[in-house]
């Protein structure tokens, strides 16, 4: 199948490219390389590219004529589209629409969307499913929910199937440390900050909220491996056609851990000590939250296969032998 | 379920926080009536608001049920303590501009959502929970479970049961209503604690 990848040299979409080209796919990645790295697509076709250039988009389309495009390339942090919200509406809802139009104009069948469970909000009861109500509390929660919704009208109207997929926490790096994600020294994901801080790179990490209903007091959250990710997609991509569905799915390892079990299982992997600090829960972040990820399971037959552990071990090994990840 | 009828909020003095408020003698024979009827039902948890006249209750259903009483304060009534006087209603106590000790709405959803992950987290087919709770309790979970906003208000008796099924993966639907507001009936002289099933339902009928 020929499938157009934006954002393709990014964390998820770089590990998603590497695994739809081992399942003998042909693919072309657009990237605007603002975050993603050339390196990371390997002999990969790349067009760089940004998704607001839509007459480039079009053109891209109408020389590759896809049968599917994966649509990667977004911002991505909560906390920065309440500062730059015009920004975070302009590449994510503008871009995206974009990109959905140019595959509609070229008839591709197929469309997957990463989407986040931001769109869920807080509170939930939890684990959260698809059904479960939407109400995002950041401007990056909105754009998710409203490019779901565009899709989905495009959907409609073309006839053209798409999933909409709403990642947990996504984390983790190759086995063999050859890919995994780089990072800046604004990250707030938990895992690159500990390792910074053991690396000695960073001081003691803050732990936001010790105080929270949970049994040792720090929130619950869902991590889910970069290549449990990846699979899903090329799952979904080749199932994608069956019963006429199109919708939103968790991808979500469906097992609560907390920060402070997170920071043990590093502890327990690179042998040093992990110094943290407790501070004030940050608003809007919400006590617990982790998927039901059954109707991936049902409707896609994917289900995770890497733990708590892989994803430590592989970061861990990643962060340690490419410094430059971590900014 | 919501607790049995209790003292007004007025007779107890100028405090309102609710936790001096106690079961009446109609709520004391409520009580009763709604442990005849979860007998039959083989109930395996019970757990209660931390509240008195939740508490009162939950010790009623306790002892008909050979059940330990397990309290937790998440299932309290939303938090009014300065004796609503001046306070928005609940519903509309949408961000922190209150007095410290009062909950907003928001902060009463977060209560309730944590307290059902956690009840969640473990489904078994054979747990059976009961929660003595309070009315606002009802309109959180509703809310929490269907997205549904301030547009509707749910009725609630006192001992008004209301029977959720938590069924994750179905497709017809992750949560299952079987009944709201069901009020058991008062037992009679000549009826049986076995028959259980005589109930008033206003609202859904199974």
């Amino acid at each position: 199948m020929r499938v157009l990848v934006t954002g393709g040299a990014g964390y998820v979409g770089s590990f998603t490219v590497r695994q739809l080209l081992g399942a003998g796919h042909e693919v072309v990645v657009i990237d605007n390389l603002s975050s993603g790295r050339r390196e990371a697509v390997g002999e990969c076709p790349l067009e760089v590219l940004d998704i607001l250039d839509s007459h480039g988009l079009r053109s891209v389309c109408r020389s590759f004529r896809p049968q599917a495009v994966l649509h990667f390339a977004a911002l991505k942090s909560s906390e920065a589209s309440l500062s730059e919200i015009d920004t975070y509406f302009r590449v994510n809802v503008t871009g995206t629409q974009n990109v959905v139009a140019a595959a509609a104009e070229a008839d591709v069948e197929r469309f997957i969307f990463s989407s986040s469970c931001a769109v869920y909000g807080t509170p939930q009861i939890c684990p959260v499913d698809e059904e479960s109500p939407i109400r995002p509390e950041s401007p990056y929660g909105e754009t998710k929910y409203l490019c779901e919704r565009m899709i989905a009208a495009y959907g409609r109207a073309t006839g053209m199937r798409y999933a909409n997929l709403r990642y947990f926490n996504a984390a983790g790096a190759a086995v063999d440390s050859s890919l995994g994600e780089y990072t800046d020294r604004t990250t707030r994901q938990i895992l690159p900050v500990a390792i910074r801080s053991v690396l000695g790179l960073a001081p003691a990490i803050r732990i936001f909220g010790d105080d929270y209903p949970t049994e040792d007091g720090t929130a619950l959250r869902d991590y889910v491996h970069v290549e449990d990710l990846a699979r899903a997609h090329v799952q979904v991509l080749h199932r994608l056609d069956r019963d006429e569905w199109s919708g939103p799915v968790n991808l979500g390892g469906g097992q609560p851990t907390s920060v402070a079990e997170l920071l043990d299982a590093l502890r327990k992997v690179s042998g040093h000590d992990v110094e943290a600090i407790p501070a004030a829960r940050r608003p809007g972040d919400p006590a617990v939250s982790w998927a039901d990820p059954g109707l991936a399971h049902r409707r896609f037959g994917w289900q995770t296969e890497y733990g708590l552990d892989d994803i430590v071990r592989t970061s861990w090994a990643w962060h340690s032998d490419v410094p430059a990840s971590l900014g | 379920m919501r607790h049995a009828e209790d003292t007004p909020r007025n007779s107890v003095g100028p405090r309102c926080d609710g936790d001096m408020r106690l079961l009446t003698s109609v709520g004391r024979r409520q009580a009763a009536d709604a442990a005849r009827w979860f007998a039959s039902r083989r109930i395996t948890e019970l757990r209660t608001s931390s509240l008195t006249r939740a508490r009162q209750c939950a010790d009623v259903l306790a002892g008909a049920l050979g059940l330990p009483v397990q309290e937790d304060p998440r299932l309290n009534e939303i938090v009014s303590e300065s004796g609503d006087r001046g306070l928005p209603p609940p519903r509309e106590r949408r961000n922190s501009r209150h007095p410290r000790g009062v909950e907003s709405w928001d902060e009463f959803l977060g209560r309730v959502a944590r307290c059902l992950s956690d009840l969640c987290r473990e489904p078994a087919a054979e747990r059976r929970i009961v929660l003595v709770t309070h009315s606002g309790f009802f309109d959180a979970m509703h809310e929490l479970i269907g997205g549904g906003g301030k547009r509707m208000e749910l009725q609630v008796e006192h001992v008004g049961i209301t029977h959720w099924q938590y069924r994750p993966g179905c497709p017809a639907g992750t949560w299952l209503l079987h009944r709201h507001n069901l009020t058991p009936a008062p037992s009679a002289p000549s009826s049986s604690a076995a028959s259980g099933g005589v109930a008033r339902i206003d609202g859904a009928q199974t």
